[in-house]
């Protein structure tokens, strides 16, 4: 009601305020401008219901201010309000889009209201959050407290009224509707407002459009310009605008034409002379710059790594990995068909001669052979190298005797030093002897002794019945000598009444060096002796062949006729072995037997030698006869084995033999001085063990064999004889060979022999 | 063969230390020997090429020179061989001095 009131108040108000708006244009000039211009608006709008809406909106608008006023100040105090408010209320009628919706009114906030309620402008409340809601109870509140000064003191009514709790205030930024707030008194208000800064425009809008559309005419606004507000841009393009300050400076520079093209001449200018000469830019760290290097071009070089490698080659074709080789050979026939060439024949011929040539040469002399360093060769003492020649040293020769003679047989005296024998014989073949057989010997078979001292004259001489082809001297008694003739018969001699005469070495001018007084002379003096032999062999008992060989054997040892080697108690030689080829190997005691010796006794005043002979072995004088005869037979038949040379291990001097059995008995020193010839064996003697009872024989054949002498049984047949051993190994070389020397070794333990073949 | 072939190398083997004799033919091929065969078959392969250089180093030097006569004097032996166009004579003589 007093809405309607207030309408109608309100409209006659706006009318008068039109009428006085238009009065006041001049005292409101300035103020009203915008009010003319909303006057004018509305009187454009006047003709048209518009204007009645718009009246009534204006209507609305100043009702609702109008109701502020009639409330607050009454109807008397209208007109000073009248103005104040009809500004605000002229401002309420501007435009349609900005008239408030029923019950709500603007509402000024002060300062401390605005504390108060915690909406404070711009601060709590904003243009693009311009509501705020204000509880209820607080206004209520604020009014208690602050009665008519509180801002919202015209609106108490209204506001106790209120049906909600909370009142809507809308900031009001650009004071559209006079004041700074807009309050809403309703809930329907307030949900306007709500609504209307949204929809302000929408509603406007709508309400405009509600206009439009109810109005068909159609009437373009142009928008409006809005006002330009500087915001700092102007400033930038003044700026950068080039504008001349000043006016332009002209500059001319001119230089003479005639200096144009001229040489010019530089001079050089000592930097340091002048200040700024030097201008130096030397690096520094910027720490402005900050440019970033993100991406950096490096140089890069690939090296691989080093790697140890080999190569083999592969070996695609065929090659020679080992060699061997044959030798080309030509056949017999190819060999025999080149030499028969008459090409290789007249080479051969050709060069023979170069061959002989230096064969010779080498013969001759050894051309390497360096003569300074063996110069002094010759003239050392002891140590130097032996000559190997043999120089003749000494002839002996007998113009009477030894002329013409062979020598058969030579040997050493083995006591006397200087003292050779030799045994001379007939240079006569085996034919011619045959021949010369039934003349008379016209030379005696001799034996002569020579001593160095004499090389013309023998000093003995001794004669035997035939050629000595083999003697030997006593070791033991060198008075005796011992000889094998041609006719296989053993001789004996006994030369100790010449002994003295052999010793007597030096010069054969000694006996006419001694003073020899007259008539004492000794006529045979300057003769050489000659002695015959004192015994032979019995002739049916020896050899019948030539006696090749003949040695003594050794003093210690005898044999008995068993072939036993037992020891010799006397330490004399007194047997002897022979060989002949008659296939035999004889073996000789030169001891009397028993029988013998008894005998001798008796016979011995009966017969007399011949003069200047011994009557040493009478006993064996043509009686003499082998103790034991060994014959040589070859196992197959056709002729036994002849000996020439033979060899027995018992050595004379070699002693051991004797030492070698259990017992030892001294050698009976009496019966030597006395000469064991005479007496006969005892028959005691202990058995020697150690001795081998072999003889090494050397044949014609020149085969060796060695042969027991000691005779055993044979089992088969029951006959005692002698086993004979070939020595195979000789055989085939030697065949061919006479054996003319042999040598029994001293060790038997190695088998080995010494032969020396010629 | 001739028998006057013979007689000559039976002559130079008699000869004092004279160990063996050897003829060979162009290509080193023994044909005649006195030795065993292994002997032999070395000896002649050694010879024949060692005189063949020889000959080569004395034409080499002057080439109307031409080899003659080689001797190899060892410790032990020496060894003289007659070089011809087609055989060559090899004899082997021991030392017996040394």
């Amino acid at each position: 009601m007093s809405d309607s009131d207030n309408k109608e108040v309100s409209s006659e108000e706006t009318k008068g305020e039109n009428e006085e708006e238009n009065k006041a244009e001049t005292k409101e000039a300035g103020q009203t401008e915008e009010k003319e211009q909303d006057s004018s608006q509305a009187e454009t709008n006047a003709n048209t219901n518009a204007d009645q809406a718009t009246e009534s909106s204006e209507s609305k608008k100043p009702e609702k201010k109008g109701s502020k006023i009639g409330k607050k100040l009454g109807k008397k105090d209208s007109k000073v309000f009248k103005e104040e408010f009809s500004e605000v209320v002229e401002t309420s009628e501007e435009p349609n889009p900005d008239a408030l919706p029923e019950n709500v009114f603007p509402l000024f906030m002060t300062s401390k209201t605005q504390e108060i309620y915690n909406c404070k402008c711009d601060e709590d409340v904003t243009e693009e959050n311009p509501f705020k809601f204000i509880p209820k109870s607080d206004i209520l509140e604020d009014m208690k407290m602050r009665a008519a000064v509180c801002d919202f003191h015209p609106f108490k009514q209204q506001i106790l009224d209120y049906p909600g709790e909370d009142v809507l205030i809308v900031y009001d930024y650009d004071f559209k509707h006079g004041q700074n707030f807009i309050v809403a008194l309703t809930e329907e208000a307030k949900e306007l407002l709500l609504k209307a800064p949204e929809g302000e425009e929408g509603e406007g809008g709508e309400d405009g459009a509600e206009e439009e559309e109810d109005d068909t005419v159609y009437l373009y606004v142009p928008p409006e310009p809005k006002d330009w507000v500087s915001l700092g841009s102007e400033k930038e393009i003044e700026e950068s605008n080039v504008k001349e300050l000043r006016r332009k400076l002209k500059v001319s520079v001119k230089r003479l034409r005639r200096e144009f093209g001229a040489p010019v001449s530089f001079a050089d200018r000592n930097v340091t002379d002048v200040k700024d000469g030097a201008v130096d830019c030397t690096s520094y760290d910027d720490n402005s710059f900050n440019i970033k290097r993100i991406e950096l071009d490096k140089a890069v070089q690939a090296i691989s790594e080093q790697v140890t490698e080999g190569t083999q080659t592969d070996w695609k074709y065929p090659r020679n990995a080992n060699t061997q080789t044959y030798p080309r050979e030509y056949t017999e026939d190819e060999q025999a068909a080149l030499l028969a060439t008459k090409e290789c024949g007249d080479f051969v011929l050709e060069v023979a001669f170069e061959f002989h040539q230096a064969l010779q040469q080498n013969e001759i002399m050894n051309v390497f052979y360096v003569d300074w360093i063996h110069l002094g060769d010759g003239d050392d003492v002891f140590g130097s190298k032996a000559d190997n020649h043999l120089k003749e040293y000494q002839s002996f020769t007998d113009l009477q005797f030894s002329k013409d003679k062979m020598i058969t047989c030579i040997q050493w005296h083995p006591t006397i030093k200087g003292v050779v024998a030799t045994s001379v014989a007939e240079k006569l073949s085996f034919d011619q002897r045959i021949d010369n057989a039934a003349k008379v010997i016209m030379t005696p078979s001799l034996i002569l002794i020579w001593s160095f001292a004499d090389p013309i004259h023998p000093q003995l001489i001794l004669e035997s019945p035939d050629d000595i082809f083999s003697f030997a001297f006593n070791p033991t008694d060198p008075n005796h000598i011992v000889g094998g003739c041609l006719n296989g018969q053993i001789v004996m001699w006994d030369i100790a009444a010449h002994a003295d005469r052999l010793k007597q070495q030096r010069g054969s001018n000694r006996n006419k060096k001694r003073t020899v007084l007259p008539g004492f002379e000794d006529p045979n003096a300057l003769k050489t002796p000659i002695v015959r032999y004192c015994a032979v062999s019995s002739i049916e008992h020896s050899h019948k062949a030539a006696v090749t060989d003949i040695q003594w054997l050794p003093d210690h040892m005898q044999i008995n006729k068993m072939g036993v080697p037992q020891e010799n108690a006397s330490l004399q030689c007194t047997q002897l072995l022979s060989c002949a080829t008659d296939h035999c190997v004889m073996l000789w005691d030169t001891k009397a037997s028993k029988l013998q010796h008894t005998a001798m006794y008796d016979e011995k005043r009966k017969t007399q030698q011949p003069s200047g002979v011994a009557d040493t072995f009478k006993h064996l004088d043509l009686t003499w006869k082998p103790i034991l005869r060994v014959t040589l037979s070859k196992s197959e038949p056709g002729g036994d084995h002849a000996p020439t040379k033979f060899s027995i291990q018992e050595r004379q001097g070699d002693r051991h033999a004797l030492t070698s059995g259990t017992e030892h008995r001294e050698a009976d020193v009496t019966q030597t001085m006395q000469g064991g010839f005479h007496k006969p064996s005892s028959g005691k003697e202990r058995t020697l063990q150690g001795v081998k009872t072999y003889i090494y024989v050397g044949t014609e054949d020149g085969e060796i064999v060695y042969v027991d002498w000691m005779p055993q049984k044979d089992q088969d047949t029951g006959k005692i004889q002698s086993k004979l051993f070939l020595l195979d190994m000789f055989y085939e070389t030697s065949k061919s060979f006479l054996i003319m020397a042999g040598v029994f070794p001293p060790n038997l333990k190695h088998h080995k022999l010494d032969i020396f073949i010629i | 063969m001739a028998a006057e072939v013979e007689e000559t190398l039976k002559r130079i083997q008699s000869h004092r230390g004279v160990t063996g004799i050897i003829v060979v033919n162009c290509e080193g091929i023994p044909i005649k020997t006195t030795l065993d065969n292994s002997t032999t078959v070395q000896y002649a392969s050694l010879i024949h090429s060692l005189t063949a250089k020889a000959r080569s180093t004395v034409r080499d030097i002057d080439p109307s020179n031409d080899l003659k006569f080689l001797r190899i004097r060892s410790r032990k032996n020496e060894i003289m061989c007659a070089p011809d166009k087609e055989f060559l004579l090899i004899v082997i003589q021991q030392d017996e001095q040394s």
